[in-house]
């Protein structure tokens, strides 16, 4: 899988949403998105690149796209 | 006096921070209160009265509810989150629907016993309509030893972590409200870096949570925040991971805080009893000692707790809304365990099956009835069931008569829908037969 096919993945597979849903899609905005919803999501996405967020980039992690910029900080190339 | 009447002493004291930014003083937020329910009165609802209350954490919320429990009008607190056809559920069952379309009537101010004070879910939302009644007294008494065992006093500053509807998020308003504290009242999750800005800012003093929460303080490196004015952290409803018990002790021992692990149930208005935050580390996996006012003892492997606080009983329609003290003080917690030789005390089990999952109490005898209702297969006899879980682990739904994959996402609907548990907290699995003994009840032990 690509980089970015993980990342969607790690959307796709937690809450229940199909892949043109995710553009825009925020924290809080979907049922399935909650704080519980959060940790899974963290914790897949940590497991699919191997890192380890810091508390803050965990907190701003809170849209898709935003989501994107923090990985980038980590390393993670969406072009590759 | 009770904790939620107006108290002199502290009318310029400032009850709440919220989420704008905004203060209140207690005297604000009391005149707020009786300005909100004042339009029942103007609707025709003068006199003591049933009322459903739906909130969250935000202050017209608090000022309404204690409002209400000044003007002596029982209240049914539910969220402001609840799925419609929960709040419509409760409504027609006590008596509160519009036009009362089933022909029950609100109970009349003589139908409401004198001493019931709220009405509080044990479920969460599980659409479970049962309710624990609460008195006047229940409240005070609990909300005391609380103050007692937690020494709290009008300087702290809480910050809410927890829904108010919820006993224990409740317990945290009225214990600091008793004492003058100033609550910093949000709805932030822990997740909005809003929350973490408004504890530094406002320089919150202690923080509440029930396992879960500790998964997630853990995941954010809570014992690594600068939080220089937290000094005390509680945690209850349910039993905490032993390796983050030993983690949030021995942080709370090396930086001078206070940990406290505690047990209660809302049958119990909220707590029963709490460790000592000095015995945390040496009395791990215990629910600790009687909270002041209370007593414990083991009967036949249960535990027994005896106080104030335990609740009037329950009820299940709006005539029960009349019943008296049907506990008289005692309490069979269904918790199954024993004391040491100090006094302290461990649960070992349940009596009955419920678990914990995200912090709602979940009866898994209930989700089996459900289901078997709901499921025409399982309803004709065509597909047996059987529901087995452990708290904070994933629900098992046994079906014997059919493949997984044709109920599995029927199931999980289910359960979104009814009880909004997340599809992948459900693994449906299939079985030959559901295990039975000879007279037809499910071996539970065997499913596994």
């Amino acid at each position: 899988m690509t980089n970015l096919e993980k990342y969607n993945y790690a959307f796709t597979s937690n809450f229940k949403v199909s892949e043109d849903e995710l553009p825009g899609l925020k924290y809080q905005e979907i049922f399935e998105w909650d704080s519980v919803g959060h940790m899974d999501l963290i914790a897949d996405i940590e497991a699919a690149y191997g890192i380890q967020m810091d508390t803050k980039d965990v907190l701003d992690l809170s849209s898709y796209e935003k989501g994107k910029d923090v990985l980038a900080k980590y390393g993670v190339n969406f072009d590759e | 006096m009770y904790f939620f009447e107006r108290n002199e002493q502290f009318k310029n004291n400032i009850a709440c921070i919220c989420d704008d930014g905004r203060k209140y003083t207690y005297e604000e937020l009391w005149d707020m209160g009786d300005e909100l329910i004042s339009s029942d009165s103007q609707a025709g609802k003068a006199g003591r009265h049933l009322v459903l209350l739906q909130v969250s954490n935000d202050i017209e919320s608090l000022a309404a509810y204690l409002a209400h429990l000044r003007g002596g009008n029982p209240v049914i607190l539910m969220s402001k989150d609840a799925d419609r056809s929960l709040v419509d559920g409760m409504k027609e069952t006590y008596g509160l629907a519009a036009g009362n379309a089933n022909g029950n009537e609100a109970p009349g101010a003589e139908e409401l016993n004198p001493k019931l004070a709220l009405l509080l879910s044990t479920s969460g939302s599980t659409g479970d309509q049962k309710l624990v009644r609460l008195s006047y007294d229940n409240l005070q008494s609990n909300c005391d030893s609380i103050v007692e065992y937690l020494g709290l006093t009008a300087g702290e500053r809480p910050i809410t972590t927890l829904p108010m509807e919820y006993t224990y998020g409740l317990s945290v308003l009225h214990s600091h409200l008793a004492v003058g504290a100033t609550i910093i009242l949000t709805n932030k999750t822990l997740f909005n870096s809003e929350f973490w800005d408004m504890a530094e800012k406002y320089g919150a003093t202690s923080m509440a949570g029930v396992p879960y929460t500790y998964a997630m303080y853990d995941r954010l490196r809570l014992t690594q925040m600068d939080l220089p004015h937290l000094k005390t952290m509680t945690q209850a409803g349910g039993h905490l991971k032993p390796e983050l018990q030993e983690k949030f002790a021995l942080w709370a021992k090396e930086t001078g805080r206070k940990f406290f692990v505690m047990y209660g149930q809302t049958e119990a208005t909220a707590r029963m009893s709490y460790v000592p935050p000095e015995r945390c580390l040496d009395k791990p996996g215990s629910i600790g000692i009687p909270v002041p006012g209370g007593r414990m003892e083991i009967v036949d492997d249960e535990i027994i707790y005896y106080g104030p606080n335990v609740s009037l009983g329950y009820a299940t329609c709006a005539e029960d809304l009349a019943k008296g003290d049907d506990n008289q003080g005692r309490l069979a917690t269904g918790d199954m365990g024993y004391m040491d030789e100090e006094g302290y005390f461990y649960i070992t089990g349940r009596k009955k099956r419920f678990i914990k999952l995200q912090g709602k109490r979940i009866s898994l005898d209930q989700i089996q009835d459900v289901l078997t209702e709901v499921l025409p297969d399982a309803k004709a006899g065509k597909l047996d069931i059987a529901v087995t879980g452990e708290d904070d682990k994933e629900i098992a739904v046994w079906i014997a008569g059919a493949d997984e994959a044709a109920f599995a996402p029927e199931i999980q609907k289910i359960f979104e829908e009814k009880w909004a548990i997340r599809g992948r907290m459900v693994a449906v699995k299939k079985i030959d037969r559901i295990p039975r003994n000879s007279s037809g009840k499910i071996i539970y032990k065997e499913l596994k």
